[in-house]
């Protein structure tokens, strides 16, 4: 059967618009559905659709679509499906389609904004227009805004109004630079356009690059967050109602570093390549400032929010290397971090379900009350850890071996995080499973929490046995962008010492490529 | 020359005839006791053939470009001209219709308020047409003079009176300094036609010309609302009933604003460049304590009117020297966009306002109780704050930054950008309270009546079409200019 890419790709944004129209639809009393019926029909849709792509990739060809919408402007709705955003539409899709079994029961509104923001993070994955990307990178905004307030108390509302300023405040510079962007190749084309492709080909003068980048780069830190962007994240966190951090931790970071690499890095690489030693160590300081807030926290969901700005920090500086195996490792942390945010959040909502309380301290001695509870935090705090044989140990080794080349300071420093990650992590389970334990009852998990747990626990597994499976994705997908062959890092301007040395390093620093 | 009436000639004066009819009758209608006439058919009755018979015209000078005149003394036919009238029009009429609402049945003066509708919608088609300085002040003068009126016309209420008198002192000033400007391009040029003082003024005496065009940009600051001339905007927005609010909001601002735009890009387009200091000064003011003192209001209408004070200056960067030469399409398309947006804000604050003024507590829990009205609002919201869905806000956004980009304005496009962080800041504070769940105590279904569903469906209907189209306006404007 021959699918069609574009075919796919509108049926895949369609699919949860639809979804989420019927869902308001019902909120109006306008028809007569059940809402999480529906939010689960919808779910499971874009995840069986999003499996076609690959296939449609193959078979149809051209991974491009395009509809005119405003031409004069160079504005179109073009979409392409390279493999990360394919993976990641993949990644996203199965988290809410988690997410709506641990939370069953909710309105109509609810679900429908929770499409809402899946359809933001599908099509900003996809699009490669610029104008239409920050379409969906704002599109997001108001059904965060109401799922924070509309369900939530004064905190949240609070939390909602800093993270909605903080983000505008962050995509109106990428809204200038867009704009920027297509008046430049206005200058000398003659016509607007707003296509990444047609900007790839543009050259930028090295100060119009680092004014530009430092546009997006604003935007996608404050999404992201890298430090000193961060400060909304804790309060988002920690007072989203209803377990939606674990959408928010799981899923809306990726938009940051999506755009770093496929903005930032991509269309101005000289201006980049400046700004690399900066975002190293903002990423280093990000790694090691997050894991130091998050040993001190005293909440459940503050120590993970830090640990999340500290995971994200990895990814950052798998960036700022700039080359294919550190890029595809930071690309690769994404996707581990989702899997392990997830998996944290969920745990964390199932405690404060059950005991009502954010702290810490008033946790004790659970491993004798909730095996099963305690199986999966001890798995997923030792995933966080990157053990061997996590998706985590994958992502994150191969960011600071890439880094170590380029950046060896920095990296010694950002290993610190490492180290700090295990003190929390670990000084947390401890806590909360062991020692006396407390009166109260503390009932194990429920079936539903059991699937989703073990179905992340499994993925985590499973791909940091086989990495290659989606990591072999990421490099190609890195090298492609970069134009630079995987293994070209290693060169050393040394001709002489060239050969000796680059088999040297292959050897210690590509575990994965051993298995060739 | 042609001075004989004949059948074009005629076309010319028809929907002008047909709105002063209209006064007649509706002051006619306000004298008599008994057979009342209903507003809504007499809104109907007037302004639907004055809308289809501009929309004859409009297409009867489609075909031919070139603009000419069919007489020195009245309108000039340019197709920019004819079409800004008959948006004009039907913003009008689609204002008008909220006189018709239930809740202003019983008010004194009801008849007379339609009256004064008629008459200023008049004032403001001829303004925007006219080629002469003379009638140009005087069109301005009718919707102006019919304004203040409108805002007093709430005779219960002592707020609206105050109002009223801050708006004509205000306005007076405006007017006079309006008056002065032309009457010193008068000394110098002999001449109040658009085309003669054109030619003429490059060699009069330039410094009566500057002062001439500083006291009109001073005095069309004061009449847009613009800061530091902004004093009676926000008391006059809030007093008024909302059915004027709407009017003053939305029709009477695009006339004056196309009308002043007009002017400066047909007589003062060489000189306008020494005030851009001036204009600059003008815009970020208003863009930065527009929307600061927007944030701190207790009142919707109150926290729209500051609100509108920072989007005329918006699209104000129009008067901006190199974007009036080159980017005209910037001024209108969000002009365009923000008139049919405050329609829809206030038709939708009409709906909910009961006395006078709007606390912003009123609107809590709007969508549970009226989805429609909740949803429109929301929407609307969230486009003046230039989110999605409605992307035509953003995009007429980003034409105004793309023409400041192309103009060289970088630290205006930040400021414009500024101001809408600070814009979402409140727009978001409505938003909340419109989707926070009701208490129960203040759970009032809101009642709309047929004809603001229709009037708020075809609004947020253009709004979509154009956000799926958005070529067929913004190509459109382009080919017209």
């Amino acid at each position: 059967m021959n699918f069609n890419l574009s075919i796919v790709l509108q049926v895949l944004l369609l699919t949860p618009i639809l979804g989420a129209v019927c869902l308001f639809l019902k909120a109006g009393k306008f028809c007569e559905l059940r809402p999480d019926w529906m939010y689960k029909f919808v779910t499971w849709s874009v995840l069986l659709i999003s499996f076609f792509i690959p296939s449609a990739l193959l078979l149809g060809g051209i991974g491009l679509v395009e509809f005119a919408w405003f031409p004069s402007m160079g504005i179109n709705f073009s979409f392409y499906a390279d493999g990360l955003s394919y993976l990641a539409i993949l990644f996203t899709a199965f988290i809410f389609l988690t997410y709506g079994l641990l939370n069953r029961g909710q309105s109509a509104g609810f679900y429908g904004n929770l499409l809402l923001i899946e359809v933001s993070l599908i099509g900003l994955l996809l699009s490669v227009n610029l104008l239409v990307f920050y379409f969906f990178y704002e599109l997001m905004l108001f059904p965060i805004f109401y799922l924070m307030t509309a369900n939530g108390n004064a905190a949240s509302k609070k939390a909602a109004y800093q993270f909605l300023l903080y983000t505008l405040a962050g995509s109106l510079c990428l809204l200038l630079a867009i704009i920027y962007c297509g008046y430049s190749y206005y200058q000398t084309q003659g016509y607007f356009s707003f296509d990444l492709s047609a900007l790839l080909s543009h050259d930028f003068s090295l100060q119009e690059q680092s004014y530009l980048f430092l546009g997006f780069f604003i935007a996608f830190a404050v999404k992201s967050p890298i430090f000193p962007f961060h400060s909304w994240l804790p309060a988002t966190y920690a007072n989203a109602p209803k377990g939606l951090a674990i959408i928010f931790a799981g899923l809306l970071f990726q938009a940051g570093i999506y755009g770093l690499f496929r903005f930032n890095l991509i269309l101005f690489p000289e201006a980049f390549a400046e700004f690399a030693p900066v975002l190293a160590v903002l990423a280093t300081i990000g790694i090691v400032y997050g894991a130091l807030l998050a040993w001190r926290s005293k909440s459940i969901r503050g120590l993970m929010a830090y640990a999340s700005i500290s995971h994200v920090g990895f990814s950052i500086l798998g960036l700022a290397s700039m080359n294919p195996s550190g890029v595809s490792g930071g690309l690769l942390q994404i996707f581990s971090h989702i899997l392990i945010a997830v998996g944290l959040f969920t745990i964390a909502f199932a405690m404060e379900r059950r005991n009502s309380s954010e702290l810490i301290s008033d946790f004790q001695g659970l491993a004798s009350k909730a095996p099963v509870f305690s199986f999966f935090l001890i798995c997923f705090s030792l995933a966080s850890i990157s053990l061997p044989l996590t998706i985590s140990f994958v992502g994150e080794f191969q960011v600071l071996a890439a880094s170590f080349i380029k950046f060896p300071v920095i990296t010694c420093f950002a290993l610190l995080g490492v180290i700090l990650g295990a003190v929390y992590m670990l000084g947390f389970c401890q806590q909360v499973l062991f020692g006396e334990p407390k009166e109260e009852e503390f009932k194990d998990l429920n079936p539903d929490e059991r699937v989703v747990l073990s179905s992340l626990l499994v993925l985590i597994l499973v791909l940091g046995i086989f990495p290659r499976l989606i990591s072999d994705i990421l490099t190609q997908v890195a090298s492609q962008q970069l134009k630079q062959n995987p293994l070209e890092i290693f060169e050393i301007k040394d001709q002489q010492q060239k050969q000796k040395k680059t088999d040297g390093l292959l050897l210690a620093n590509f575990p994965i490529a051993q298995h060739e | 020359m042609n001075s004989s009436v004949n059948f074009p000639n005629l076309i010319e004066f028809a929907p002008i005839a047909l709105l002063v009819l209209g006064g007649l009758w509706s002051m006619l209608r306000a004298t008599s006791r008994e057979n009342k006439f209903p507003i809504v058919a007499l809104t109907n009755m007037f302004f639907l053939p004055t809308i289809l018979w501009q929309g004859y015209v409009y297409i009867l000078y489609l075909p031919s470009s070139d603009c000419y005149h069919v007489s020195s003394i009245l309108f000039s036919r340019e197709l920019i001209v004819l079409f800004s009238q008959l948006i004009f029009l039907i913003i009008a009429y689609l204002a008008a219709l909220n006189f018709s609402e239930p809740k202003y049945q019983n008010k004194l003066g009801l008849g007379e308020k339609l009256a004064l509708v008629f008459f200023a919608t008049s004032g403001g088609y001829v303004l925007l047409a006219t080629q002469n300085l003379v009638t140009w002040y005087l069109s301005l003068e009718i919707l102006a003079i019919s304004s203040y009126a409108l805002v007093g016309a709430n005779l219960t209420s002592k707020a609206s009176t105050e109002a009223a008198i801050k708006y004509l002192i205000q306005g007076a000033l405006g007017s006079c300094l309006i008056l002065f400007s032309f009457a010193a391009i008068y000394g110098v040029t002999a001449s109040f036609d658009f085309e003669v003082i054109k030619g003429l003024l490059s060699q009069a005496d330039r410094s009566v010309v500057l002062l001439s065009l500083g006291f009109f940009i001073i005095g069309l600051s004061l009449k847009l609302g613009l800061v530091p001339f902004h004093y009676w905007v926000a008391d006059v927005y809030q007093a008024a009933e909302s059915a004027t609010t709407n009017y003053l909001a939305s029709v009477v601002k695009f006339a004056v604003a196309v009308a002043g735009f007009l002017i400066i890009s047909e007589v003062f387009i060489d000189l306008v460049g020494s005030f851009n200091k001036l204009i600059w000064v003008i815009i970020v003011l208003s863009i930065v304590i527009g929307n600061l003192l927007a944030i701190v209001q207790k009142d919707a209408k109150r926290m729209m009117a500051y609100s509108a004070i920072a989007h005329t200056a918006y699209f104000s960067i129009g008067f901006l020297e190199p974007i009036l030469k080159v980017f005209e399409q910037a001024f209108y398309a969000y002009l365009v966009f923000y008139t049919i947006l405050s329609l829809i804000t206030f038709t939708a604050f009409d709906a909910l306002e009961e006395d006078s003024g709007l606390p912003i507590s009123s609107l809590r829990g709007l969508i549970y109780r009226s989805p429609f009205l909740g949803t429109v609002l929301l929407l609307a919201m969230l486009s003046l704050a230039g989110l999605p869905p409605i992307f035509f806000a953003l995009l007429a956004k980003v034409f105004v930054l793309k023409a400041l980009l192309s103009a060289g304005y970088i630290g205006l496009a930040s400021v414009i950008l500024l101001g809408t962080v600070l814009g979402c800041y409140y727009y978001f504070k409505l938003i909340s309270l419109i989707v926070s769940p009701a208490e129960d105590d203040t759970f009032r279904p809101v009642y709309i009546t047929p004809v603001k569903v229709i009037s708020l469906s075809l609004l947020m209907l253009t709004l979509i079409y154009y956000t799926i189209y958005p070529s067929r306006i913004f190509d459109y404007l382009a080919k017209l200019i």
